[in-house]
Parts: structure tokens; sequence; C-alpha cells
């Protein structure tokens, strides 16, 4: 279970409170109007930057003061997910160790974790010979490498087209179904949230709500909601 | 930004007058040459490297972070690969800048050893101006071989 409490955020005039948990193995959609502090709560949950007060616990262990490449999660990042100058198989590789020193086993791990993900036989590409949704699955394969607990997702797929955007969202759904991770996604688009998540948080007016079952918001939006849909 | 305010001259002088009670200064004439040269090429090399570190920084420092990459392993497979262009760019101009150097040498110099540039001076004092003229045509040559090397070494690393 991943546990924000009592959590203040504070950056210059900015300020974001968050006191919940997410029971474990939930996919969970943040949204929220565009600088309410979405991303954020990720890059804090993350480890690049703390909170002024308040903990965050996973499974009850404190994981406030880990460093963001020990904490037990991986994260998607907008863009910017792979090293342009390395392969696709050693962008994988780096999910496993971070001095790209694989042992043949870890090898076949990111052979078949291409071929999980549909990039079979693309491990010596560069990022740049790959489309954007290529390269969306490739940093969503390393995730799964690194099979940490908890996945971050900062709207990885927000420049995809709608039917490859849901192509991967269904990939994500599949993959968190298998490692029994816990997911949460950042996403402007109610239809993601509708599509994927079961809970969902929306964040404005400086707060970041309780996560509420999907359905139920979207059948009941609460004033802040209904503004940011325009309905 | 210092050495920019100080010539190699006066840097050689000062490092002549500090060595001159301790040690034969003709015995030194290459490390001190090294050490003013490379912290002459220092605030060039500096101004080349630090907008491309800050990109590295701003575009895949989270992302290094976030997978743990620290230490001698960053070192190795992001940021020395990722900077090779302004590095070999950087290191050329130094090397072209060096092969130039007449400041220091000109003190510290023996008999036997010398800098091309000093070289060419010496010969010109003797008025032998068709083997100074050689001598200087090496030293273009080299100087631009040295430069043309590096720069290609850089880019030819940095190729994504």
């Amino acid at each position: 279970m991943l546990r924000l409490d009592r959590v203040v955020i504070e950056q210059d005039d900015f300020r974001l409170t968050a006191d919940w948990a997410v029971p474990a193995g939930a996919k969970v959609a943040i949204i929220g109007p565009s600088g309410a502090g979405k991303s954020t709560l990720l890059m804090m949950l993350a480890g690049f930057l703390a909170p002024i007060s308040g903990g965050v616990t996973w499974d009850g262990a404190d994981i406030g003061a880990l460093p963001p490449g020990d904490r037990p999660l991986s994260m998607l990042f907008q863009d910017q997910n792979l090293f342009p100058h390395l392969t696709i198989a050693q962008n994988l590789g780096l999910g496993l160790s971070p001095t790209l020193r694989l042992t043949a086993q870890q090898e076949r791990a990111v052979q078949e974790t291409l071929g999980r993900v549909g990039l079979e036989g693309m491990g010596a590409r560069k990022p740049a010979q790959l489309s954007g949704g290529q390269i969306g699955r490739a940093a969503l394969a390393r995730a799964l490498l690194r099979a940490r607990p908890l996945l971050l997702l900062d709207e990885p797929f927000a420049a995809l087209g709608p039917a490859l955007k849901a192509e991967m969202l269904d990939l994500v759904t599949q993959a968190a179904r298998e490692n029994g991770a816990t997911v949460l996604m950042v996403t402007h688009d109610p239809a993601d949230a509708r599509r994927f998540a079961d809970l969902t948080v929306l964040v404005a007016d400086g707060v970041a709500h309780a996560p509420v079952p999907t359905a139920e918001i979207f059948a009941n939006p609460p004033d802040a909601l209904r503004a940011y849909l325009g309905a | 930004m210092l050495p920019l305010a100080a010539s190699g001259l006066v840097m050689g002088t000062g490092l002549f007058l500090l060595v001159h009670p301790v040690a034969r200064p003709e015995n030194l004439a290459l490390p001190v040459t090294l050490l003013v040269n490379a912290t002459m090429a220092l605030p060039f090399l500096f101004r080349l490297l630090l907008p491309e570190s800050r990109t590295l920084l701003a575009d895949y420092g989270r992302l290094s972070d976030s997978l743990g990459l620290s230490g001698v392993a960053r070192l190795r497979l992001i940021t020395l690969p990722r900077l090779a262009r302004p590095l070999g760019f950087g290191t050329g101009l130094a090397a072209a800048l060096s092969m130039g150097d007449l400041g220091v040498i000109a003190l510290f110099a023996g008999e036997r050893s010398a800098t091309l540039p000093l070289m060419v001076q010496r010969l010109m004092g003797a008025y032998r101006m068709e083997a100074a003229a050689g001598a200087a045509l090496v030293l273009v040559a080299a100087s631009f071989a040295l430069f043309w090397a590096f720069d290609r070494c850089g880019a030819r690393h940095a190729a994504a």
C-alpha cells in the first residue's frame, strides 16, 4: 500500500497537500487542470523534490529519504525516456544494471521483454530509428525489467494518437496485472482515466484529493472536476 | 575565468621565480608548459562544456537518477558520450593553443629543448629565414592536424 501521510509540497507560491493511501495493485488516474500539481505530485513520489512536511511510505516502510534510484518505483516521463546514444537493448539493460554489465541471463531477459512489448529484433536500433509508439513500448519494457512494485506515468503517451494511446494503456494494464504493480498515471484526458483506472485522484486548488472510484467521480463530479471538464 | 586575465608569459614568469631557487628550470620545462597551457585553455573549455552539460542535466538528469546511474558508470555511459562533441572540439582547441605556446617555454627551455614557435623565433633571430619559414609551416600543419583529429574523434563518438 502506498501511503501519503499529510504530505505538503511547496514551491515558491505553489502549495499542494495530500493525505491518503492507495491499495497495492490499484490503477490510479491523477487528473486535474494544468498547473494544479499533478506532475509535481509524481516528482515528489519519485524523489526529485522533497515535501516540506509529511511522509511517504510503501508497505509501511518510509521511502521519503531514499534516492530516486533506490525507491520501489519506476517512472515514465513525458519525454526523454530513452538515451538517444544507446541502443534499445542497452536502454533496457540499464533497468537491470546501472553499469550495463549484464549477465547472460540478464541479456536473455532483455530480449524476452523486447518480445513481450512487440519489439523483437529491434534491440540493436537507436531510439531515433523508432516511432513514437515503439519508444513508448521500449520505455515500458525497461519498467517491466526493473519490476518495481510501483509504476508512475507522467503522461508518457500524451503525444501519441488516440488509437496508439489506447493500445499503450492496454499494454500497461496487462503489464501491471502480470507484475502485480500499482500504477499512478497523470493524465489530462478523462477518457484515459475511464479506460484505464479503477481509482481517480483529483488534483485541484492546492489539494490532491483522496482516490475515489473512477466511475463514481465521473458520474457525480465534484465542483472542481466539473469546472475542469467544462460540464 | 582567472586565466583569461593573465597571459602565459605572466604565469610562466611567476612559476619561473617560484621554481628557480629549488630546481633547474630546464628540467621542469615539459610539466610547466603542460600545466600553464592546460590552465590557459581551461576557460575556453569551460565555456564550451557548460551549456552542453546544463542541457544534458535538464534533459536526462532525472532519467539517470531514476535508474540509479551514478559515479563512474554515469560518466562512462551517459556524460562522456553525450558530451563527446564539445569535448573533442575543446581538446582540439586546447591542442592547437598549446602548439603555439611561446610564453612559458621561452623562460624554461634549455639549449636542447624547445617548442616549435620558440624554434621559429630562434631561427629568425639567427636570420635563417628559410629554415624559420619551414618550421612555421610544420607548426601550422601540426596545429591544424591535431585540432582536426581531436574534433573528428569527438564527432565520431557523438554519432547518436
